[in-house]
């Protein structure tokens, strides 16, 4: 799989342009700036990469879709209910920096930070309720519960991570690894924007169930790609904490690897670090930790799972999308499977 | 043109318009992609993935556990689902079914979203095959209410055994020949809302607000009626229990 084409790039700062501009639309600077709307607008403005609200609109316009008011609410609506989610998973992950600055419960505290990202909750669902005024109502249910089901999958699998870490789980497989992924990161990152993209582009009839393979290779190429960056990435360029997977006990493909490949010795003392609170956990036993990664080939393993997810994206986006008529919306399609295991950010 | 060479044509197979996915994605000899993904139309998900890793080093087995994990979703189905709070929940990392359930014990995630996607398959099946019975016996009376009570009706020759004993019963106030299908979801409230089905755009056609759905004591019943005028089309409207959508109602008039 070689280098993303051009298209990919020109694409995600298109759309994300269009969809940055409508997020602003429904994060107006009202009143209480203070102590909510402008903590609310706060990581929506830092930026980001715009994978999923271009997901969206590109498997939408693919599909022969045009860039119309709902499949505009509804990128809108994706990338609001992102952001509202990167709030509380920051806090629940005790992040310091999200985007190359200091996390919202970083700046704010704790409480603020909550009710600002329960607002976003709240506000990314009204793009779908002023679309859904234009729209033919059995669409329009069957996207806000596609909303609702995407948000409880995430849930579910957020749940699963923090449950691990909590309970100090270690007898972890790579297929309980992928099962929180599905939920965690591919519903969110990749499964529901295909799926609502896909809705729309035929007014609702379409089994969505039909794309569940295609955006879950491509999520976990995805989240495989974003774990190990945690790892190797400039921290500068990565705009989030290096090696914070490793001080927060995030159960990675690495980590699962290494548990599988580390002698009694190396096991007990990992298994010591992960069941330590936060807070105590040493940052010697992090620096051990990448090392014992470096020696078992975990993160070079990680990289060739994270490949051979974009290969079976790759695949069935094919089956999916070969028939469809080539155009900019397609081309991208393809060059982003190779963009989520080749990037560097 | 006279009648004499006017070029005549079967009437097409289908029985509904294919603007799905597989109709969508055609391929170049013609036939349609098979999606697959539980689709109950669509017939299973094929039996392996289409890609295989065959080695047994370990990101072959890294990636055959990621293959299964998304075959297993997809088996069980991935379709806009209920509330999850009405019946069953997480516990220990497995499904527990609800207690007034087919299963009081603890199944996986998989075993217990099959039984329900075939037990809903199955009652699209029987609802298909009784509407005719019921359309067979509107047409004889040709006035009047028809009314059925199916307490046992035969399955389709090609349906599996059922799994449970669901009773359905269609009334139809109407000789006309109409097709039926509801898709709900098990465990789903007893009292239902059909806020009118809509037809088809192009038609103008006026929505057929004559329809009922209820659930007594086990047996479902469907109510139709006041369509004699409506255009043949295909028209659908979404049910509600308690505000939340738990099925489709389709109706295809001919």
């Amino acid at each position: 799989m070689g280098a993303p084409p051009p298209v990919v790039s020109e694409t995600l700062r298109d759309y994300g342009s269009l969809v940055r501009d409508a997020v602003r639309a429904y994060l107006p600077p009202v009143e209480p700036r203070r102590y909510l709307y402008d903590l609310v607008a706060d990581y929506p403005g830092r930026g980001g990469k715009m994978m999923r609200p271009s997901l969206c609109i590109a498997v939408a316009r693919a599909l022969g879709a045009p860039l119309d008011h709902l499949l505009i609410a509804a990128a809108t609506s994706i990338e609001l209910m992102h952001n509202a989610m990167l709030v509380h998973d920051d806090i629940e992950d005790e992040s310091d920096l999200r985007r190359g600055k200091p996390t919202l419960h970083t700046l704010w505290g704790v409480a603020m930070a909550i009710n600002a990202g329960d607002a976003l909750v709240i506000r990314s669902l009204r793009p779908l309720l002023a679309a859904a005024a234009h729209t033919d109502p059995r669409l329009a249910l069957r996207i806000i519960e596609e909303t609702e089901h995407m948000a409880r999958e995430s849930a579910e699998g957020q749940a699963l991570e923090l449950g691990w870490r909590a309970d100090n789980v270690v007898s972890l497989e790579e297929r309980d690894y992928f099962e929180m992924v599905l939920k965690k990161t591919c519903w969110l990152a990749t499964i529901h924007p295909v799926r609502m993209g896909a809705l729309i582009a035929v007014a609702g009839d379409v089994d969505p169930a039909a794309f569940v393979r295609f955006g879950f290779f491509l999520g976990a190429a995805f989240q495989i790609q974003d774990d190990v960056l945690n790892l190797v990435s400039d921290e500068a360029v990565y705009g989030k904490d290096s090696d914070g997977d490793l001080r927060e006990g995030k159960r990675t493909l690495m980590i699962i690897r290494l548990l599988q490949l580390a002698d009694a010795d190396e096991r007990a003392r990992l298994i010591a670090h992960l069941g330590t609170p936060l807070r105590d956990r040493r940052g010697d036993d992090v620096r051990w930790i990448r090392a014992r990664m470096d020696h078992h080939g975990c993160i070079a393993y990680a990289s060739q799972v994270a490949r051979g997810m974009a290969d079976a994206a790759l695949a069935e986006y094919t089956r999916l999308f070969a028939s469809v008529p080539p155009s900019r919306d397609r081309a991208f399609l393809e060059g982003l499977i190779a963009w989520v295991v080749e990037r560097t950010s | 043109m006279s009648e004499r060479e006017r070029v005549r044509r079967p009437d097409p197979a289908r029985t509904h318009p294919l603007r799905g996915i597989p109709g969508v994605f055609r391929r170049p000899d013609g036939t349609h992609a098979d999606p697959g993904a539980g689709d109950a139309a669509a017939g299973p998900p094929p039996a392996s993935p289409p890609f295989a890793w065959p080695g047994d080093d370990p990101v072959s087995r890294a990636l055959r556990a990621g293959c299964e994990v998304v075959e297993q979703a997809v088996r069980r189905g991935f379709g806009v689902s209920g509330d999850p709070t009405t019946s069953s929940g997480w516990a220990g990392g497995r499904w527990q079914a609800p207690s007034s359930g087919p299963s009081s014990g603890s199944w996986t995630t998989g075993q217990w979203v099959d039984a329900v996607t075939g037990a809903v398959t199955q009652w699209v099946q029987w609802v298909e095959a009784w509407t005719s019975m019921v359309r067979a016996s509107a047409a004889s009376a040709a006035s009047g209410p028809a009314r059925a009570s199916l307490a046992s009706p035969p399955a389709p020759a090609d349906a599996p055994a059922p799994r449970t004993t669901l009773q359905l019963t269609v009334e139809l106030r109407t000789a006309r020949a109409v097709r039926v299908e509801l898709d709900l979801t098990p465990g789903a409230a007893a009292t239902f809302e059909v806020h009118g089905l809509l037809g088809p755009a192009a038609a103008a056609a006026p929505p057929i607000t004559d329809v009922s759905l209820t659930l007594v004591d086990g047996c479902v019943n469907v109510a139709l009626g006041s369509i004699e005028q409506h255009p043949a089309g295909t028209y659908a409207g979404a049910i509600l229990a308690d505000g939340r959508a738990c099925g489709t109602l389709t109706v295809r008039l001919s």
